[in-house]
């Protein structure tokens, strides 16, 4: 288990590396003066001076690169073109509303997803497999943003239940979360049916059926436990997809989190904060995956006792 | 005075509806067990031996399959019973052994849980108790340590080793039948020997009877004392073990024993090639 | 074993999926018969008229047609789709087929830039790209092609570890062929199967993601008929004309669901195991 966590945390290294060098290219690919472009519109020629200095301009690359990677480890992300503040502190305000975004709704496709799964999994090919199955494919294949659109035509415009959008109460919360839970509750469905039936079709559901247990039993402490592997993996990989849906549905829903944050900066041309959010989205993708592997370890018997 | 039997089957006839028609997997049977004794079963691969194990406990998912006839267990049919009933059967007085030890037993779960949880349920004991039994019938297979193996998990266990718990899990609760289902097939030969010897041993400790199922006639010839031989899902001949051995009737039984090899015999290798080089690059 | 084909026809769901892509290629197709006219010219006189029986599908906030921008958008969908695959297909399969064989350092290197690629949900790297190419239907075309290249490599990789290792690969080997050959002849005949599915999936991902950037503002611009950014425009006017906004994405669902299914239907259909 040790061996493989080391394994694990060495592989998100070069991934770390080729991010930072991904973001380094990303500026000077852009028309024009790097310097000028992080300053943004509106700054003095000082500024712009300040920045090119900072940044090492007249130097070789890789001392370029090695000025941006120490600035990268001080999590100093330069200044928002826009509003001056520091990069980190934007990012920083808003970071703790898209992750409760993206549990919340991770949390309402689990509830959902999981057990329906299971029950598209003990009777295959019948009316209720049919039924969640379509649902989750009609899920896939809806685009977030149209979704959240309706939800509000009909849970804001029709029935007023609802407010349309911003922050402030739990009722602000449900209208994003199932919009997001219920592009994800799809893959979740999909996923837990698959993983199910390929449980229940092992050998040793067999056995445990021969040994007389109650069928609740055998689909529960037996399959459920074998299947929740590869489920675990999916619902891991979606909290990732979730934070990059989160950007259309934080945009319908006024939510104002990361995915606000990076759509306003590319239409602003605030290139440090695109920068910067770009990264945290990043960093935070690898870490959600480095800690569905270590759960993965945790959860089968055989990398964990080996 | 005759015997009663154990289990008796009448006209068994298993059938598979598929894409692609209805497949025959047992085909009318009519088979007897008495207490104490060990049946063999015999037959190539797909004649419908384990088909026939799987349908005595009802463990064919049965939209697919359809079973009728009449397998009759202490005066009760099997086939009309409910699933609650014959759930109570599982495990309980008849029991069943896999060919595959490694995929049979469930990769997350301990040995000890695996086999604990059949004795908690079927003998009402709490955790602890079951647990102390589950551990005793680990040492009464033959496997050492084995209140530290009970704590492990199967893939920590050789072939053999698995194949013991195996045995262990199924006659925990003193089951009158066991069903064994080509039980060494997947196991080198030396620790075949090992499980027959054990599987002798036990049967006669805990007086169960049991159904050989198997394709290996040496196993046969060592363990089983009535053997009964099936082809294309149905039975072509029944005998005592010798009998079928010294004097097989079915042209098919003479086929079986035909086809094992032994020391001393001569078959003539039919030529095929006289130069293996001929044919070679041409197109 | 069952003629696949068959299988296919069997599986509603994959033949209601076929339906609806042939109505949307046909739509896309034969666009100016189904709607004569330019959908593009604004008409402001009648902006935001709710639908009726000569509009059916009513107008948008520049007075055109939402029914005519929508059979119009279908080209443009389609185009989108067809782009974003090709990319995808011409720089991702011989990547993944060139790492999958060759090992060693290039597939290594190979595998790290997929990683990092892959680090970022497969939208926010489209947005990414955009960022710094800027914004129109090419950029959108090559933004999502390029996210959607890692995906076809690690695919592609994996089968292609799989088939070198058969032996007929092998003989192919011992007879001495040349590597290109043995790639484009034996190896990616063997690949295609999964190629086909991911294709299939990834057209209806691609337009999901372009009517993503479209309905941001940073996709395909005005006046050009793009789902997603009609959308866009009919978010201000949600409360009192919602039809601006309905009826873009209902094109959009129907659009990728049909490629779903029908991706679904595939690989059912190309899944070795019978099903009972």
């Amino acid at each position: 288990m040790f061996q493989y966590v080391l394994k694990r945390l060495f592989s998100a290294i070069p991934v770390l590396f080729g991010i930072s060098l991904l973001l380094f290219f990303m500026l000077r690919m852009l028309p024009g003066d790097p310097a000028q472009v992080l300053a943004g519109q509106m700054a003095s020629p000082e500024e712009i001076e300040t920045i090119r200095q900072q940044l090492g301009l007249h130097r070789p690359v890789l001392v370029q690169y090695g000025l941006f990677l120490g600035r990268l480890v001080r999590f100093d992300l330069g200044r928002s073109a826009r509003t001056q503040h520091p990069v980190i502190q934007e990012v920083w305000a808003r970071l703790p509303n898209t992750i409760l975004l993206a549990v919340t709704a991770i949390a309402l496709a689990c509830l959902f997803g999981i057990p329906a799964g299971i029950l598209a999994a003990i009777r295959p090919y019948t009316w209720i497999d049919y039924l969640f199955t379509s649902m989750a494919l009609f899920g896939i294949s809806m685009p977030v943003f149209w979704l959240g659109l309706m939800l509000i035509i009909l849970f804001s415009v029709i029935l007023h239940w609802l407010p349309a959008g911003g922050t402030g109460s739990w009722k602000h919360l449900i209208l994003p979360s199932l919009t997001l839970a219920a592009f994800v509750v799809a893959f979740i469905t999909r996923m837990t049916r698959a993983s199910m039936i390929e449980a229940l079709s092992q050998d040793y559901t067999t056995t445990a059926r021969s040994k007389g247990l109650k069928e609740e039993v055998v689909v529960i402490k037996h399959a459920l436990k074998n299947a929740m592997i590869p489920i675990i993996t999916v619902v891991g990989l979606q909290f990732g997809l979730l934070l990059g849906g989160a950007v259309l549905t934080e945009t319908v829903f006024a939510w104002p989190g990361m995915g606000r944050l990076i759509v306003d900066s590319i239409l602003a041309r605030d290139y440090p904060v695109i920068q910067g959010a770009i990264l945290i989205f990043g960093l935070l993708y690898i870490l959600v995956n480095l800690g569905v592997d270590l759960l993965y370890a945790y959860l089968d018997p055989r990398i964990r006792y080996d | 005075m005759k015997q009663e039997p154990l289990l008796s089957i009448k006209d068994l006839r298993t059938r598979f509806h598929t894409y692609e028609g209805v497949l025959t997997a047992v085909d009318g049977i009519h088979l007897e067990i008495y207490p104490g004794e060990t049946l063999g079963v015999v037959g190539e691969s797909g004649c419908g031996k384990s088909v026939t194990a799987l349908s005595i406990l009802r463990l064919l998912a049965s939209p697919p399959a359809q079973i009728e006839g009449q397998i009759l267990f202490d005066g009760n049919d099997l086939l009309k019973m409910s699933l609650d009933e014959i759930r109570r059967i599982r495990g309980n007085s008849i029991s069943m052994i896999f060919q595959e030890p490694m995929t049979s037993l469930n990769p997350v779960l301990t040995i000890g849980e695996q086999i604990a949880e059949a004795i908690r349920l079927h003998q009402g004991l709490g955790r602890e108790e079951a647990w102390e039994k589950a551990v005793e019938m680990l040492e009464r297979v033959q496997i050492p340590s084995p209140r530290i193996r009970a704590r492990e998990y199967p893939h920590k266990l050789s072939g053999g080793m698995r194949q013991r718990a195996m045995i262990a899990m199924a006659l925990s609760c003193h089951p009158r039948l066991l069903l064994a289902d080509e039980p060494t097939t997947a196991l080198d030969v030396t620790i075949q020997a090992q499980i027959v010897d054990l599987m002798e041993h036990l049967k006669e400790e805990i007086r169960t009877s049991i159904l050989l199922i198997t394709h290996n006639l040496g196993l046969i010839a060592e363990m089983a004392k009535r053997v009964v031989v099936m082809y294309a899902g149905k039975i072509v001949e029944e005998a005592p073990v010798e009998e079928l051995f010294s004097e097989p009737l079915h042209p098919y039984t003479k086929g079986l024993l035909e086809s094992i090899p032994w020391m001393g015999r001569k078959i003539p290798i039919p030529r095929v090639f006289s130069n293996p080089f001929l044919g070679w690059g041409e197109r | 074993m069952i003629n696949p084909w068959r299988r296919f026809k069997k599986n509603k769901a994959a033949l209601f999926g076929s339906i609806l892509l042939l109505i949307y290629l046909v739509t896309a197709l034969f666009a100016p018969l189904l709607y004569p006219g330019n959908p593009s010219a604004p008409n402001l006189a009648k902006a935001l008229e709710r639908p009726s029986i000569k509009e059916p599908l009513g107008k948008d906030e520049l007075g055109r047609s939402i029914l005519g921008r929508i059979i119009y958008g279908s080209r443009v969908s389609l185009l989108i789709a067809i782009g974003v695959v090709c990319v995808g297909l011409f720089i991702g399969v011989p990547l993944g087929l060139i790492s999958g064989y060759y090992g060693g350092k290039v597939d290594f290197g190979i595998q790290r830039a997929t990683d990092t690629l892959l680090a970022f949900p497969g939208f926010l790297l489209a947005l990414a790209l955009v960022a710094v190419l800027g914004v129109g239907l090419k950029n959108t075309i090559i933004s999502v092609g390029i996210s959607m290249i890692p995906i076809y490599i690690r695919l592609v990789r994996g089968c292609t570890l799989s088939v070198k290792e058969q032996t007929y690969v092998e003989a192919a080997r011992a007879l001495g062929t040349r590597d290109l050959t043995i790639l484009f002849r034996h190896i990616l005949p063997n690949v295609m199967a999964p190629i086909t599915i991911q294709t299939s999936l990834g057209m209806g991902t691609a337009i999901l993601f372009a009517a993503g950037l479209g309905f941001l503002g940073i996709g395909v611009q005005p006046p050009t008929p793009e789902w997603g950014a009609m959308l866009g425009s009919g978010r201000p006017y949600l409360f009192h004309a919602p039809h601006v906004a309905t009826f873009p994405g209902m094109a959009i669902f129907f659009a990728v669901l049909g490629f779903n299914l029908s991706g679904d239907g595939l690989r059912d259909m190309l899944d070795p195991r019978f099903k009972s």
